[in-house]
């Protein structure tokens, strides 16, 4: 897109009795595919993968829809290669990226929280006090921690004694601090929830760059991954290569430790068999979807995802709201991955245009996968999968052919995964 | 930007999602560090990696794994969308 057009633009938000006069006097092709004051409005939940990319393709596929996201934060951190951070060969203003794309796209982000749904009414309200009206609301919360889950484990979260880093940013940031803080010989203990949670390889990667780092810097250190699956849950051969051959002797796996509870100034974990006691400690929460997701009532599954039509990823028991992103009930073999997220966003920005437009949607979509893990500092591997509507079982199946993972630990892979990050941080934000 | 999003969903609309599902990789107007960008290429040619790929007969590392999501017709769609759209 041009300058020029990004200023008209620009110009056509600044009053609706502006765009009034330029779209009555057709002054040009853009000015008439931009919406006019009755277009449909769709309002969007959440700047993370699923719901910047749903704004985004919303634009490009129903140029006359107007599109309004609301997202808490300010900026936009992405949780993919933050890892990276505690390996210690990224810093967390790498990962950083602000809404100025999606902006400039015809896109009205605000940057606030959102305190009611009303469904019937089609309205959302935001935490400044006013209340935005929708043709269509897309949900995309992401995760909350269900910290009342694990005795010990919210008053820990709530004082800040206990870091999880499971949402890239200022965490992130300080447990680097504790692991730089810590002398050498010490121990480093990460609790993994039991499946699902977000990022299914991303716990496991965590252990593989706290080695690497302690191999660089503290190698009489270790990692105690205490894993309440009974086998690492993604990538299993590759990672079990990682530790054996790059970071040999840092790190010990337990697999089916059920986490009963946290005694975070003892920095201290209870578990069915024993008690572990670590240098610096890090618990992944269990999670369930944002919080978002309870208000509207789109809470299906085990009181923590949401149930969506794949076609469209308008909610089971909700018409009208679409639900993306790691706050879904997913498929078989479905990660709750940003590049899936990228995707539900594709199929359901396209739903809605299709629905928009009086049409049906895709009866038969189809997403891709791709998880890349940094073993070290420069190799990475990959798990793939593609996943197409099934009619007759109505959820989303992996293709015969397309699941699969590197063959081994590569450094060609680490380039692609570099690449793929800003790619799909292109993507998503423009 | 992609060529006249109006005008390429009514040539081919559900082929245009599929091909926006590369743009993950490949970024929405061609991406960078090895993953080349798809816009305005040759639909013929670009069919036929994609259809050596599928086959495993391509040095790829996830390429074979994707392009086996699609049949040879659906993939022939897919090039067909990149053919129409503008080079980057």
């Amino acid at each position: 897109m041009s300058a020029p057009d990004l200023r008209r633009r620009g110009l056509l938000q600044a009053g609706a009795g502006l765009l009034g006069t330029l779209a009555a006097s057709g002054c040009a092709t853009r000015a008439s595919l931009a919406p006019r004051r009755n277009a449909p409005h769709v309002v969007v939940i959440g700047g993370g993968f699923a719901g910047a990319t749903c704004a985004r393709y919303l634009r490009k596929w129903s140029p006359g829809t107007r599109v309004t996201l609301a997202e808490r934060e300010p900026r936009f951190v992405s949780c993919p290669l933050s890892n990276l951070v505690l390996g210690g060969s990224r810093n967390i203003g790498s990962l950083t990226r602000d809404y100025a794309g999606l902006r400039a796209e015809g896109i009205d982000v605000i940057n606030d929280s959102v305190t009611a749904i009303d469904a019937a009414a089609r309205t959302v309200r935001l935490a400044r006090g006013d209340t935005l009206r929708y043709d269509r609301l897309v949900v995309a919360p992401g995760v909350d921690m269900a910290a009342d889950e694990v005795p010990g484990l919210a008053s820990a979260m709530a004082d800040g004694s206990l870091l999880h880093a499971w949402k890239a940013g200022l965490q992130t940031v300080a447990l680097r601090r504790q692991l730089e803080a810590m002398p050498d010989g010490g121990l480093f203990v990460l609790h993994i929830p039991r499946a699902p949670y977000r990022c299914p390889p991303g716990p496991y990667e965590r252990a593989c760059q706290v080695a690497w780092y302690f191999r660089q810097h503290k190698p009489r250190s270790k990692v105690l991954v205490l894993d309440a699956n009974d086998d690492i849950v993604s990538k299993q051969g590759l990672f079990r290569a990682a530790w054996d051959t790059l970071t040999p002797g840092i790190v010990e796996y337990r697999g089916g430790q059920q986490l009963l509870e946290v005694d975070a100034p003892r920095k201290t974990v209870r578990l069915t068999f024993g008690e572990v006691r670590a240098d610096v400690l890090n618990v992944i929460p269990p999670q369930r979807a944002g919080a978002v997701a309870a208000m509207a009532g789109l809470i299906t599954a085990n009181e923590r995802w949401c149930g969506v039509d794949f076609r469209s990823f308008e909610s089971r028991v909700a018409p009208g709201i679409h639900v993306l992103g790691d706050a879904i009930l997913a498929a078989p073999q479905m990660p709750k991955s940003g590049h899936m997220a990228n995707g539900h966003a594709k199929v359901c920005a396209h739903a809605i245009a299709a629905l928009l437009d009086g049409r049906e949607p895709d009866p038969e979509p189809v997403i891709g996968n791709t998880c890349y893990s940094f073993v070290n500092d420069r190799q990475a591997v990959h798990v793939a999968s593609v996943h197409r509507y099934d009619a007759a079982k109505r959820t989303m199946l992996v293709v015969d052919g397309t699941f699969g993972v590197s063959p081994g630990l590569n450094d060609r892979e680490g380039a692609y995964a570099e690449a793929w990050a800003r790619n799909i941080w292109a993507d998503t934000l423009g | 930007m992609a060529a006249g999003p109006s005008g390429t969903l009514r040539a081919d609309t559900q082929a245009e999602l599929w091909a926006a599902g590369c743009a993950a990789c490949h970024a929405t107007a061609g991406g960078e560090g090895g993953f080349p960008a798809l816009a305005g290429r040759d639909a013929g040619e670009l069919l036929e990696l994609l259809l050596r790929q599928r086959a495993g007969a391509a040095d790829t590392t996830i390429m074979h794994q994707h392009a086996r999501g699609f049949s040879e017709a659906e993939l022939a769609r897919i090039a067909a969308v990149f053919a129409a759209q503008r080079r980057p």
